[in-house]
Order: structure tokens, then sequence, then C-alpha cells
């Protein structure tokens, strides 16, 4: 069962301890709001059978894209996308009569270029009454509303029985209904998660941008807030909306089997809306493993190495797979090379900083290249190196390493005793090693994975960041680091922005997924872009050689390569 | 280089689009979901006209990464629906995509050598694996091509096509589908999530268009 599954059924569970479900209406059956939900998210019938759905004068949509949240979201507040207004059927508005809202389709009035017909479903809705369990099964059936006006064709019609109709409405019943923790009626609380070993300049640099964001944010809506009526653009409209932000560092300590109780024990004492940035060494799944349990949408992690199981469709967003896309990039150029290497030696240094990207390394290749021979060897010594160079034959083309952990003079005594016709690859970590260490003749045979936009390539947005940070006194200590914290902050504070009074993570995420692509990226990163249920923002890697004359010393050799 | 918005027909910017979005009149009334009087509820048609499109020399990638140079297959002599589509995407590509899988007997029973093409607008997303796993939901046959490659090659064949989005923002993307006959033949661009019906008559209009005096196989 994938994380928010299980978390929409836990959140279910909470919900239906509370008091606050719109009460079903005395003639509705019980239904069985889990089977309700395997409906509306899997689109699998109480029966185990798949809903049979038809849009558009008869044409059967697939099992597994007729679930309701296909198009109405987890969250159920619906969608806008290919031109269409996918309405919202959580509770409060399902089950009550159609109400105008302004303020909850400003950003599809005024802020979204939609074609006509979709402009006018918003200013002309159909009024009607709530629905009921009774009219719901029509609506399902066969597209009449509970006005008894036709729905759109592109809402499918279901074939499904009474106990589904009621499982269903026993589900929606309870669709984000309550407010998520972290926002009281005056501030929105966030946390960041950093470990204790973070490095001190980046753990600052990080922590200083995201509390100039954050007063940043707060003078703002306090400007808003404090000219009712008379505000620019209309914002004192959404005074009910605006929140303070209230900034809490999560910092780990100790071995990694504790974390998950430290930041249990985070969250109990202060429970938070979302997690933004953050600085944790080694792999991130522990703190992954806590935001999905959780259901605490966790942004943009500064990290290499996330958890990139199970990570569709959960709750943490990360910038790229990190080393794992380094491996799997690397291996795609050496593939799709013109000089195609026969015999490759990967050399694996320790901890999942060099067994991750080398595991993914060897199964791009061994999928792509089954005809190369791969011997894979173990490093982390120097007394390693001498006797790996004693193994290593003559007619090795290809050397790939993975350093981990490994320090770097290990790791250039290993470049020395490499045969001196294969070619090097590096990951992009250890570009200023390869930049200031090499011989002129090892530099010539290196090549480095490079997951980032290219020196020189300037992104527009990337200047006003940074006069932004100025103005704020911030010093660029950590430009990449730091450039970073703020898309995180200014992605969620976009969709945040875009709740109003709907505090429901579920559909933060929805709203994120839908923003990402709204010119925010900083330029770190040739393209940021995410859509519904994606999770990895960047998806690709250039491949550098180094060139002293180039800026920042690497120059491409490859095009933008998505393995 | 930032790509600007797009508008369907003129200029670069989201008040063109309105402006051209208000002169479109919407063709169906059930597209507002009106009472109607006949029973079959007609799909989401906008608009539908000829346009003349040339494809780039551009080479893409479909699901089991083969290559395909556009502008070489498009020069085939065979019916060809091009589409644009992103696998993540939840509103219109899957109703799209089925309409096009039982649409496909029929077509055939017109004529059977068409190709459809469904290209990505999400290649950072769309890998061939995942055209793979998407193509797999759906009742289709080897007619059917889904194709990615780099971002730059996209953006050229949304150009040609005119299919641009606004913002580059892929949420923004619009329903179309373009159809011609073969390579001589002028493209008909539909404009809105079209019916399993409606794919039927297009498909038939364009090939009795090309060819008035042959008949159905």
């Amino acid at each position: 069962m994938n994380p928010r599954s299980f978390s929409l059924a836990t959140f279910f569970l909470a919900t239906v301890l509370s008091a606050s479900i719109s009460p079903p209406a005395a003639s509705e059956s019980a239904g069985d709001a889990s089977l309700g939900m395997r409906l509306y998210r899997d689109g699998i019938r109480a029966d185990g059978s798949p809903a049979r759905a038809t849009v558009q004068d008869g044409v059967a949509l697939p099992g597994a894209k007729s679930g309701c949240v296909n198009c109405h979201r987890p969250s159920g507040f619906g969608s806008s996308e290919g031109g269409f207004y996918v309405p919202p059927i959580t509770a409060p508005i399902l089950f009550e009569p159609r109400r105008l809202d302004r303020n909850r389709l400003f950003p599809n009035m005024f802020e979204q270029a939609q074609p006509k017909g979709y402009q006018a479903r918003l200013r002309q809705p159909h009024m009607r009454p709530g629905y009921t369990e009774d009219s719901l099964s029509r609506a399902l059936a066969s597209g009449i509303d509970a006005a008894g006006q036709p729905l759109d064709p592109i809402m499918p019609r279901y074939v499904l029985s009474d106990a589904d109709v009621a499982n269903l409405t026993a589900f929606l019943r309870g669709l984000s209904v309550t407010p998520d923790p972290g926002v009281t009626a005056k501030d929105l609380h966030l946390a960041t998660i950093i470990s204790a070993d973070a490095p001190a300049s980046e753990r600052a640099a990080a922590l200083a941008t995201m509390e100039a964001y954050g007063d940043w944010a707060n003078k703002r809506t306090s400007g808003y807030a404090g000219r009712e009526r008379y505000s620019p653009y209309h914002h004192s409209d959404f005074a009910d909306a605006y929140r303070l932000w209230r900034l809490h560092v999560w910092e780990l300590r100790g071995p990694r089997e504790t974390w998950r109780s430290q930041l249990d024990r985070f969250y109990s004492e202060q429970p938070v809306f979302a997690v933004i940035g953050g600085l944790v060494s080694g792999p991130f799944d522990d703190v992954a493993d806590f935001c999905d349990a959780s259901r605490l949408p966790c942004l943009f992690p500064n990290t290499d190495l996330p958890r990139t199981r199970n990570a569709d469709q959960g709750y943490t967003f990360y910038f790229s797979r990190g080393l794992e896309l380094e491996g799997e990039g690397l291996a795609a150029f050496l593939a799709d090379a013109e000089a195609k290497p026969n015999a490759i030696l990967e050399i694996v240094g320790s901890g999942p900083s060099a067994t991750r990207p080398a595991a993914a390394f060897e199964h791009v290749l061994r999928t792509r290249r089954p005809q190369a021979r791969l011997s894979v060897q173990p490093l982390s010594s120097v007394a390693d190196v001498r006797s790996l160079s004693a193994k290593i034959g003559g007619e090795i083309d290809t050397v790939m390493i993975w350093p981990g952990e490994t320090d770097d003079e290990t790791i250039v005594a290993l470049l020395a005793a490499l045969p001196k016709t294969a070619r090097i690859l590096l990951p992009s970590s250890r570009t200023a090693l390869a930049r200031d260490r090499l011989t002129e003749e090892q530099a010539a045979r290196v090549l480095l994975a490079h997951p980032h936009e290219l020196p020189g390539v300037e992104h527009p947005l990337s200047y006003r960041v940074r006069a932004w940070m100025r103005t704020r006194k911030l010093d660029i200590l950590e430009p990449r680091l730091q450039l970073q914290t703020y898309y995180a902050l200014s992605l969620f504070d976009a969709g945040f922005g875009h709740l109003n009074t709907d505090f429901f993570r579920d559909y933060v995420i929805e709203l994120i997924e839908h923003e990402s692509e709204k010119d925010m990226n900083p330029g770190l990163f040739p393209t940021l872009t995410l859509g519904p249920g994606q999770r990895f923002a960047s998806g690709g890697i250039y491949v550098v050689r180094l060139d002293p004359m180039a800026k920042d010393g690497v120059s491409a050799v490859s095009g933008w390569i998505v393995p | 280089m930032r790509i600007r918005s797009n508008s369907l027909h003129v200029g670069a910017n989201r008040q063109a689009l309105y402006l051209v979005s208000a002169l479109l009149l919407p063709l169906s009334g059930e597209a507002f979901a009106e009472p109607h009087h006949h029973h079959i509820h007609g799909a989401n048609i906008r608009e539908a006209a000829y346009s003349s499109y040339r494809a780039p020399a551009v080479t893409l990638t479909d699901m089991n990464g083969e290559l395909v140079q556009l502008d070489r297959f498009l020069s085939e002599n065979r019916p060809t629906l091009v589409e644009f589509f992103f696998t993540s995407c939840t509103t219109i590509c899957p109703v799209m995509a089925s309409t096009l899988s039982s649409a496909r007997r029929e077509m055939a029973s017109l004529r059977d050598d068409f190709r459809i093409l469904s290209i990505s607008i999400d290649p950072e997303h769309d890998t061939p694996a995942r055209l793979r796993d998407y193509a797999q939901n759906f009742d289709q046959d080897s007619r059917w091509r889904l194709l990615t490659g780099g971002r730059r090659d996209i953006d050229r064949v949304l150009d040609a096509f005119d299919a641009r989005y606004a913002g580059a923002d892929k949420m923004n993307h619009q329903p179309y589908v373009f159809l011609r006959a073969g390579p001589d033949r002028p493209w008909l661009r539909i404009e809105g999530v079209i019916s399993g019906q409606q794919l039927v008559a297009a498909y038939a209009k364009v090939l009795d268009e090309a060819d008035p005096q042959s008949k159905p196989k």
C-alpha cells in the first residue's frame, strides 16, 4: 500500500473519531468508508472488480484511470488542467448547497490562462442543493446533478451497486473536513530538519535564508491585512487566509535509529503544517518515512540521497534523485556514446553515497549495454588501491569511481594507479578534486556527472533572487544551498497562498505540483517541473569534462540526459 | 531562453489568448452542460479548422527506445493523427487515449494503415519506461506510438503545430488532435476533447476529401 493511501486511511480514522464530519442524512445507508476510499482512489468496487466508467458518449476508461482521484485529486479539491475545471467534492462542498466563493476561485478566474468555456463554467455554475446519497447515485450513473442538470461529458458515468454508492458516500463525508494541524487562528507553523553534523556554514546559510524569507512573508501579509478594503489587488479580501510564518528548527542528534522518535517528539510538541528545506547527512529515507507516516509535506530537502522507493504520490518533494540519478545518467551516457565501453571497472567506496549510485549505474548499464564486461571492486583504503592496481588488466577502457565516504587522498592515489588509457568517470561531488588535484594527463581523461545547469547559463530569476537576498542583508556564502532553499520557500508560499482558508496538506501538495513550472526556477537546474504524483523536479544530468578555459572549469560533452 | 506564453493563433501573450478565445464560439452546447434535447452527450469540441504544419527534423524516441525522425515519419503516405500528452496528466489525457483506443477499429475499417503519434510534453519525466507503463493501461496496437525526446526538440514540434501553451506550463496544455489523410493534405486541427464518434467522423471526412472516389475497405 503506497504511503498516501495508508495515510488517507489513518486520516479517515481520525476524522471518524472527530465530531466534525457532516452528519449523514437519516435515509443514508451505513457504508464502509474504507471501501469507499478504495473506489475513490483505485476505482475498485466493493466486490473487488474494477469500476466500469464511460466518458464522452460511451468511451470506456481503463480501471486504473477511472477512480475519482484522477480528476478530483486526493484532497477532493479538484483541479484545473487541459482547459477543464474539475470542481471540488470535499464533504463541506458536496453535501451543502453550492455557494459562490470568489476567494476560492480567485486563482482560477484571474491568475490562469483558461479558455472561454472554463471561464463561463466558473462564473455561471449550476446552482444546486447539497448532494444526498440518492442524488449522488443518480449523478454517477447518469450524469445528472443534484439540480437535475447534466454534468460535463468528461465526467464519467459509472455502473455501481447501491453498496458502492453507500461506501463512497461514507468516504466522501469524511473527505477534507477538518483542516490539518499546523495552522492556528494566527500562525502557520513550519519546520526545517537539520542533522547535528551538518556543516556549520551550510546550516547557518540555510537558516538565515529561511528566517529572512519568513520575516519578509510576515511583513507582506501584515501589510495586506492592515489595509482593509483598500489594499492593492484585493489582497485585503483574503484577510482570513493570512497567517504569520513561525519557523521551528528540528535538529537531529545521535544515531540514525533514534531519528524517528526524535521527529515524532518534535511533532507532538509542535505540530507543523509542512517541513521546508533542511540538511540531513546521509540517506533521507528515515525522514521521508516520517513525512509519509505523519502526512507531512516535506519540501525539497538539500539531499543527494533521497528515498527513491515508493516516492511517487508520497509526501516528500525532491530536487532530483541525487546520486542515483548520477549513476543512471553516466551509464546511459556510456551506453549511447560513440566510443562504447567494452570493459568497465567500477570502484565502489563506502557508504550509501557510493553503494546507491553504484547499484543504479550497474542496473542501467546491464540493461542498455549488456555487451560490456563490468567488474565491480570495493575500495576503502590505500591498501585496497595497491591490490586493485595489481588486479586491473590492461584492457579496461572505462573506470567508474564512486568514492562515497572515501577521503580525497585515497582517491588521488587511486587515480594515479589506474591504467593511463582508461577514461575516468566521477560523481559531481568530486568536481573540485578533479579540477585541483589531478595531473594534466589524468584531467584529460576525466568525465563528471553534472546534475545542474551549466556554468554560464543564466536564468533571469537568479538575478532577482540574489537581489532580494542582498536587500535583506543576507550574505550569499552558500549560493547553491541558498537558492535551493529560496525555491522551496517560494514554491510553498505560492501553493499555500492558493489554499485560501482550506488548510489541507494534500491540497497544498496538489497546488505545489500545479505551480511548479511557473517560473520559479532560480536557475540551478535547466528545468524544475512536477505534475500530479511527481516528486522529483529535475530528471537529468549533463556529462562534463574538465576545461580550464571554461567558466567553473568544466564544459559539457553531452546534452541533457534523462536516463 | 525563456519561453513566452502561447496564443492559439497570433501573438505571444495572455491578453491575446483571452481575445482569441473570446472570438471562438463554443461549438457544442453540451460543453456547458445545458439541457439538450437529444440523448447523446456531445463532446467538448471548441474549434475545428484546416492548417498547414511542417514537422521539424527532430528525432524523438518511442516507448521501446526506437528512434523516430519526425519529419521523415510524417512524410510516409498514410493517414496520421498527432496529439500531445504527458503520463502524469490526470484529466484529459487518459480520456483522449481511451477515445483513440475505442475508435481504432472503426477507423481501421475505413483505412487501416493510419498511425497515431502521442507526443509527450513532459520529457523530463516521461522516459520510454514511463511511456510503456502508461500505454499498458489502454487497449492499443502498434499503430499507436508514444514519443518523448529532448526538451528543445519537443518545443520545436509544439511550435510547428502551433500548440504552445501559456507560460510553457504543461498544466495549461489544451486538448488538440491533428489529423490528415496523407503528406500532401492539410492538417485538420481539432481543439477540444473529441468523442469517439466525432473522431471516426473526422477521420472519414479527411479521407473522403483526400480521395472522394475511394470506398471504405
